[in-house]
């Protein structure tokens, strides 16, 4: 459903990376791992196009976009069906939670108000955050404020959502929470890429995981096939240095 | 104590609340101009346009960079010689278009300032649900920048109604041109002068009242 192939991308003379290529299916909760530093949220962010890869191709079901060629109209379709939800939120601070949640339908879907609301309504009431529709995201905590950007991209209806380290920045109590919630949407097959240092949630909720390194998969599987054949030196060490 | 003829300084306050209106008008009619101006400017070089973007950059560092009054004298008296339509310009007129075109370039500044400080996270997050920039600008990211610009704005506001006084100087009749009168025609320059400012501190002195008002209810979220 989702295919990468080749994508490049350097920031002036650093090379992020070096022909990635990933394939996610219908339904699928793909985990990716790897040290710091080695592109995977730069990769991610390159499937939603908030960075332009330098090369290669996305393919997300009929649409077929490279790099080289791509249009403006081309990057709002992509964005569409894609949705991303940020480390640090990243929240509307000027609007209400409810009204983080339907601006995607009202704005760009065009959807009328009366049934964007409800649509948000449900939406919210499946994050569990029904009781704070009206407070601005100032008010929440960081979990809370998490689980609204979730439901955020739930309302994009998009084919995939992207996960930039949806939980590194919350104190350690908030993380189960939001943890809790991705592996609700697992449940309903909601097609996932999730970017994690979190190693026992990879393990337990990704169908597949891919280890990143140098800008490049180099190892993918079960996350039983990547945490206990583990074949590759540098993925041993990364793994072992986590669970020390 | 010199000669103060309080009786007499008493007698101008009417006289100058006929003529606070004229100021007012021009103070305020400039303010919503320059602030559209302003608005423009700083989202063209917020955006990078080509060829839009430096020539801003132009327009905002000439009237930052040349007094006031010169630029008033320039359109009213210069330009008037060589451009016919600026000879039917009434001075009011002359004075709005001045003191706008110089509020917007210290105005866009402000405003530029505050996009800036919003965090780059919003308006990723903006365009990963299919925004475009103007979209984002609009709905998300000004909305935010203005709270922040306030206090610059409201001083751009106080200066304009003090600049607007320097309109008499091409004949429109102010405020300050009412002063001015009154305290040639009596001698009694002191009482004059003390009023007027006097005046202007009270008219400022609300203005930061409304301010202060503005900026408790943008502080909502």
């Amino acid at each position: 459903m989702l295919k990468l192939k080749k994508i490049y991308k350097s920031f002036g003379d650093l090379q992020v990376l070096n022909g990635v290529n990933l394939e996610v299916k219908q339904g699928e909760v793909k985990a990716i791992i790897g040290p710091s530093g080695t592109g995977k949220s730069t990769l991610l962010r390159c499937i939603n196009y908030l960075e332009k890869p330098d090369e290669g191709e996305i393919i997300l079901d009929q649409l077929q976009l490279n790099a080289k060629t791509i249009t403006k109209k081309e990057i709002y379709e992509l964005r569409k069906s894609t949705a991303m939800v940020f480390q640090s939120f990243n929240l509307f601070k000027n609007k209400t939670v409810l009204e983080n949640i339907i601006e995607s339908l009202v704005l760009i879907k065009k959807v009328e108000k009366n049934k964007a609301i409800e649509v948000g309504m449900d939406i919210l009431k499946k994050v569990g955050l029904e009781e704070k529709k009206n407070v601005y995201p100032a008010k929440l905590s960081g979990g809370q404020q998490q689980r609204v950007a979730i439901g955020r991209a739930l309302a994009i209806n998009p084919k995939v959502i992207l996960f930039d380290e949806p939980t590194s920045s919350l104190d350690p109590e908030l993380v189960g929470e939001v943890l809790e919630l991705i592996k609700k949407l697992a449940k309903e097959n909601m097609t996932m890429v999730i970017v994690t240092h979190e190693m026992s949630f990879a393990k337990e909720v990704a169908d597949k995981v891919a280890f990143m390194d140098d800008g490049k998969v180099i190892q993918e599987g079960t996350s039983e096939e990547l945490f206990s054949s583990v074949t590759n030196p540098r993925i041993s060490k990364f793994i072992s240095r986590l669970s020390r | 104590m010199v000669n103060f003829d309080i009786q007499f300084a008493i007698r101008l306050v009417p006289l100058m609340m006929q003529y606070l209106r004229v100021t007012l008008m021009l103070s305020i009619f400039t303010m919503i101009i320059g602030l559209m101006i302003a608005f423009i400017i700083s989202l063209i070089i917020d955006a990078k346009i080509t060829f839009l973007s430096p020539l801003m950059r132009v327009y905002v560092s000439f009237f930052r960079g040349t007094p006031l009054l010169a630029q008033l004298f320039l359109l009213y008296f210069g330009l008037a010689q060589v451009i016919p339509v600026f000879l039917k310009l009434s001075a009011f007129n002359a004075a709005l278009i001045v003191l706008s075109l110089n509020s917007a370039a210290f105005m866009s500044e402000a405003i530029r300032g505050a996009v800036i400080s919003i965090d780059k996270g919003q308006m990723e997050a903006c365009m990963s649900i299919g925004m475009t920039y103007w979209q984002a600008m609009r709905r998300i990211i000004l909305p935010q920048a203005i709270r922040t610009a306030i206090p610059a704005l409201s001083n751009s506001f106080i200066n304009i109604v003090k600049s607007s006084s320097l309109a008499y100087t091409i004949g429109v009749t102010e405020m300050m041109a009412m002063a001015q009168l009154e305290a040639a025609s009596s001698y009694r320059y002191l009482e004059a002068f003390v009023v007027i400012i006097l005046v202007y501190w009270l008219i400022i002195s609300v203005l930061t009242y409304l301010q202060n008002k503005l900026e408790l209810r943008l502080n909502q979220y």
